[in-house]
């Protein structure tokens, strides 16, 4: 399969490490495309169109996850973005408030890779 | 002016401390997600490795699975049965070799299977095939298929189709056809019971019986021997002969050894029409077809002489059932016959003893027959190892025996076994714990001295037996001078 023919997953997040692990855990499958932050992570969704968004919750800079979703969820060319939230904080606040503000999954760090390649292959149907 | 710097952010300028805590929780939560990875690769080998068993399981059965298709389609290959797989659509997609009486192989491959059914037996098939695509399991018709008789010229053959339809998730894949060939000449047509009554025997009476045990046919010979007329015992069952003197058991033993083998022989006592008892020797079987199921049951009655009955009753009280050691009574008296002509030869003498259990009769009635069956099987053990090898013994009667003693020459010899005969009987038996005792008494006849037939001689031991009973003696001898032709029966079989 080509890199052309593969469906997109934007990974947002601000560490290069987690970024890293995640493209080696589903580069093979599908095509990676990073953004370090909010900003740039809407910046690359407009222009690549991915399937699915990984979006980190904390990240530093003017966006941090939450509302980078509210923004997906407001832009007509971006709604139906699948959205996976993924965060440091397994508290049941954050998977309420990610889950009402219409992501379409949610990870706790330390996620498990396994996890990470179901939830994604279930959104990318 | 001076242009200001950008404002740092607060916490990287003014809180550097606050910086490097960061950096520990970063490097902290990236050590938790690799190890996370850790966990997530221990389950991924374990669960490969899992794989790995069930796949090297796997390809042992599919081994096995291999090597029985090979069997399977070699014994398919080679039956003379003949073997279509088609799809769901009836369209063939492999036959075996038998087929080739059909059609040659490329003539039938990739054709509909309806091809090879005669015209009439088409619907049928059309049924067949329809309820194999809509769920219906193995079925079995008989059907007409076309075959060529003669190059260009085409028969018809009956068959008989089984379709096993091949379901995979609910989806019909394939259908299974076996097509065994029925006899291509119609099967003879069974003998009619009649045939069978009137043929089976000219001399015996003969009863054929329908599987469920209804009266078919009977021969002139039923007739003359029950006084029924055919007419009157047809389809009738044939429990209304029964005199009631057999029990239960003995008629499920009869069953048992027809369903068993095929056969039972023995003597049967049976009503006739007028109420009186007849008493015969039954052979009765059962006539199987080809397949192994009942058509009928062939009952022949041998009538029997009074004199035959008489040796029934005594070979029956000495039969190897109940006291396995000891011949017939129509054995014994053979084996005296062939020692009165021997010893008429050879100048062989020998002595014919008859020994009654004195109490026996009693004994056998208060204590109970299994008691009475243990003291004779005792008793019998007891004369035969008197005797010898060349001694012959035979139940003559309850607790009366009669003894053939060979190469006993004089009274002296013949009162010396008797004596030893009584005393080894007169001894206790010990019989589930009682000790019990009988009052053995014998009487002899001496060949040449007392006759030289078996009836002469037999009436002439009996004599000297009762006589010595009379007197309360254990033994005795018929005295040459009480003439034994006196009391002679009037038939001697010698």
């Amino acid at each position: 399969m080509t890199q052309a023919s593969l469906k997109k997953l934007l990974v947002v997040d601000d560490q290069a490490d987690i970024r890293k692990l995640i493209r080696l855990t589903i580069g093979a499958s599908y095509e990676v495309i990073e953004a370090e932050d909010g900003q740039s992570g809407l910046q690359k969704m407009r222009q690549q169109q991915p399937q699915v968004v990984l979006l980190d919750i904390m990240m530093p800079g003017e966006l941090d996850g939450m509302q980078v979703l509210d923004i997906i969820r407001r832009d007509a060319a971006l709604a139906k973005t699948s959205v996976i939230m993924l965060t440091a904080r397994g508290q049941a606040s954050d998977f309420q408030a990610g889950m009402a503000r219409g992501a379409d999954g949610y990870l706790i760090k330390p996620f498990s890779p396994l996890q990470l390649l179901l939830t994604i292959k279930e959104l990318m149907k | 002016m001076i242009a200001a710097k950008p404002p740092a952010k607060p916490d990287q300028a003014a809180l550097p401390g606050s910086t490097a805590q960061t950096q520990i929780e970063l490097a902290a939560g990236l050590q938790a997600q690799l190890l996370r990875y850790a966990d997530d690769m221990r389950i991924v080998l374990e669960s490969q490795a899992s794989t790995e068993q069930r796949l090297q399981t796997l390809s042992q059965a599919y081994g096995s699975v291999v090597a029985g298709h090979a069997v399977a389609r070699e014994l398919i290959q080679s039956s003379r049965d003949m073997f279509f797989v088609t799809r769901s659509d009836g369209n063939v997609i492999s036959c075996n070799d038998a087929t080739t009486l059909i059609a040659h192989s490329a003539e039938i491959l990739g054709a509909p299977l309806a091809s090879i059914i005669a015209a009439s037996h088409q619907p049928q098939f059309e049924a067949l095939l329809t309820k194999c695509k809509h769920g219906g399991q193995s079925t079995r018709v008989r059907l007409e298929i076309k075959i060529p008789t003669e190059p260009g010229v085409q028969g018809t053959c009956l068959v008989e189709v089984s379709a096993h339809p091949v379901r995979i998730e609910g989806t019909l894949h394939f259908i299974y056809w076996l097509f065994r060939e029925i006899a291509a000449s119609p099967p003879a047509e069974p003998a009619t019971p009649d045939a069978i009554a009137a043929g089976d025997s000219s001399t015996d009476s003969v009863m054929v019986a329908s599987p469920d045990g209804n009266i078919l046919a009977v021969n002139q010979k039923f007739t003359g021997l029950t006084g029924y007329t055919a007419e009157e015992v047809v389809g009738r069952n044939p429990r209304f002969l029964k005199s009631g003197t057999h029990t239960d058991n003995f008629y499920k033993r009869m069953w048992h050894s027809i369903y068993e083998k095929g056969i039972w022989q023995g003597r049967i006592c049976n009503l006739k029409k007028d109420g009186s008892a007849y008493t015969t020797w039954l052979a009765l079987s059962a006539m199987k077809g080809k397949d192994g199921t009942v058509l009928s049951y062939v009952a022949t009655y041998t009538d029997l002489t009074p004199m035959q009955l008489a040796e029934e009753r005594l070979s029956e009280a000495a039969s190897p059932e109940n006291l396995p050691q000891m011949p017939s009574l129509r054995l014994l008296q053979d084996r005296l016959q062939h020692l009165l002509v021997t010893g008429r030869r050879n100048d062989q003498p020998c002595a014919l003893f008859y020994l009654r259990l004195g109490g026996f009769s009693d004994l056998s009635r208060s204590r109970g027959f299994m008691i009475g069956d243990a003291i004779l099987n005792e008793s019998v053990k007891r004369i035969l190892a008197t005797l010898g090898q060349s001694g012959s013994i035979a139940l003559f009667g309850p607790g009366d025996f009669v003894i053939l003693a060979p190469s006993i020459r004089g009274e002296a010899e013949a009162t010396d076994l008797a004596a030893k005969l009584t005393k080894s009987l007169a001894k206790p038996f010990v019989i589930a714990g009682q000790s019990l005792t009988i009052e053995p008494c014998i009487g002899g006849a001496l060949y040449p001295e007392h006759g030289d037939r078996w009836n002469t001689l037999l009436d002439a031991a009996m004599t000297a037996m009762h006589d010595a009973m009379r007197s309360g003696a254990r033994l005795g001898f018929t005295r040459p001078q009480a003439p034994p032709a006196a009391r002679v029966q009037p038939k001697d079989p010698a």
